[in-house]
């Protein structure tokens, strides 16, 4: 089936199937891979969610992309927050650094990963800017090394401390990254893998162990670019849970759609283990037109398993400037909104991972000890 | 920090340094009084814990004055009847507002409060829409929202509402 690239001629009844295991069954040396039902109609939504202009697209019918799910490991290990928009401007790099540092005022242990080209995320964690603007001159090591070689680069060797925070650290991105885009290319392989590698991340120790925390990270929050890009799927592949900033105006919620349409894509391989959070409002006033977006959006969220947040970020010039989680952040109304934020979202996560785990506990005891390891630990 | 998160990350410290930790965990009432207790004898003749106490004070008492602004709050939100909801292959930010649909989603009791928070383009169309379905009806102004809601809230929900 490999090389065939028309999604209706996978497509067969359950007799055809029979027939072609039973083929499969007699030659042993075949290549084809054959899957289920289920498995098939996750690989048709992948294919119907990617660009197939690549071959790597339809390399996923390797059983081993459509593993188990993902994050089968509720404890001991970083939560994954994925802040994603396909829309650009709606608050993503500032939703996820103003979480990160009033999460880490908490006393909670932050990993940041900064998969967008512009890179602004890792300019806010360091004053003086690491990064060289001229793309010949030699750029310090940042993402875009392990997008290129990740065998190379593994990710835990670009981990770095941010500012003077004690309890961030980033991964940086750089300008390089964007050069590497292949737009919504499905590369199911490196999706999963990248995956994989954030998921070894979130049981890797960064810090001193202390008497509340082995040093791990507690969280891990992702910050993607606008559109459907190579980076955004690998950020959505590597969710537990996806945040999705939306401004109230029309081509935001669009943008908002086609992430969801991009997680479900994403979804069919890692066994729809991202979990849509919900969307946060920002750039928030009190006109009529937000009122209006907010009604229409809500919808879509509700249906996607998500919800709007009570907390919305208002427009604030002075956010970019703020010190987060700082008592200077406080004394702006979009400072003290995501402190709110920041609070409400914490509280949400921790109730559906402990959910989740409870669920995942009853499972494994249901299947009497299947399921005890990390899907990707078990190839 | 505010003078809250400072108060939870010193109380964060002096649990740990209870190491081992008690069986039934930490008492935090206990635990400050015998921090204050400590402190208190380590000051008798210590002016340089003394002034640092005193600088410290100064810090967190200023802090304690300042009145943060509340955080805006919009309008809350009617609720979409359970298992409603559009999906990814079915919503179009860019449609016009559908009074019909929006009856199937909220229910005839929110059909008011969904309304009231669009803009007088959106509830023109929504007439327009509602007309069509009911001709030789007309709202009694189409420049003022309230008779507008009234109109669509009439035809599409019922009377009553």
């Amino acid at each position: 089936m490999v090389g065939t690239r028309t999604t209706e001629q996978y497509l067969f009844t359950m007799g055809e199937f029979d027939e072609a295991a039973k083929q499969r069954s007699s030659d042993p040396t075949k290549k084809t891979h054959l899957i289920d039902g289920k498995r098939l109609l996750r690989y048709i939504t992948y294919i119907k969610g990617s660009r197939r202009d690549d071959d790597n697209t339809l390399a996923c019918l390797s059983p081993e992309f459509f593993g188990t799910r993902a994050w089968a490991q509720t404890t001991g290990r970083a939560k994954v927050l994925t802040v994603a928009n396909n829309k650009g401007g709606v608050a993503k790099t500032t939703t996820a650094y103003y979480l990160a540092c009033e999460w880490t005022m908490r006393g909670d242990r932050v990993l940041l990963l900064d998969l967008d080209g512009q890179a602004n995320l890792t300019e806010k964690c360091f004053p003086e800017s690491m990064m060289h603007y001229d793309l010949d001159s030699e750029q310090p090591p940042s993402i875009a090394n392990h997008f290129a070689d990740p065998a190379k680069w593994p990710l835990h060797s670009l981990v770095q401390e941010a500012r003077s925070n004690t309890n961030l650290r980033i991964i940086p991105s750089d300008l390089f990254l964007t050069l590497r885009d292949m737009g919504g290319s499905g590369n199911p392989e490196f999706e999963t893998r990248f995956a994989r590698d954030v998921h070894e991340l979130a049981t890797r120790k960064f810090w001193e162990p202390a008497p509340n925390s082995d040093g791990t990270a507690d969280w891990i929050i992702i910050d993607t670019p606008p559109a459907m890009s190579v980076p955004t799927r690998a950020g959505l592949a590597a969710a537990e849970y996806v945040l999705a900033p939306v401004r109230p105006r029309l081509a935001s919620l669009a943008g908002t759609r086609n992430m969801l349409r991009t997680r479900r894509t994403i979804n069919a391989i890692t066994d729809n283990s991202i979990e849509f959070l919900g969307a946060v409002i920002t750039h928030w006033d009190t006109r009529k037109v937000t009122e209006e977006a907010i009604a229409r959006l809500q919808p879509l969220v509700y249906k996607s398993g998500g919800r709007i947040y009570d907390t919305v970020i208002p427009d604030d010039n002075q956010l970019d400037t703020l010190e987060p989680g700082s008592n200077k952040s406080m004394v702006t109304p979009g400072g003290e909104a995501y402190h709110a934020l920041a609070e409400e979202i914490w509280k949400d996560v921790h109730t559906r991972h402990q959910i989740r785990h409870q669920n995942q506990t009853h499972e494994r005891i249901s299947a009497e000890g299947i399921g005890t390891k990390a899907p990707y630990e078990r190839a | 920090m505010n003078a809250s998160q400072r108060k939870a990350l010193a109380l964060k410290l002096l649990t740990n340094a209870l190491e081992p930790q008690p069986d039934q965990g930490s008492n935090e009432s206990a635990l400050t009084i015998a921090a204050l207790e400590l402190v208190s004898e380590s000051l008798a003749g210590d002016v340089v814990t003394k002034e640092r106490l005193r600088e410290k004070y100064e810090e967190i008492a200023s802090l304690a004055t300042k009145q943060p602004k509340s955080p805006p709050k919009p309008k809350p939100m009617p609720t979409l009847l359970p298992g409603r909801g559009r999906g990814v292959d079915t919503y179009n930010p860019y449609a016009k507002l559908n009074p019909f649909e929006l009856l199937e989603d909220y229910g005839a009791h929110q059909l008011r409060a969904v309304l009231e928070r669009a803009t007088q383009q959106s509830l023109r169309d929504a007439v327009a829409m509602v007309q069509k379905h009911n001709p030789g009806t007309v709202p009694n102004n189409r420049t003022k929202s309230a008779d507008m809601i009234d109109y669509i809230v009439l035809h599409v929900a019922g009377p009553g509402y």
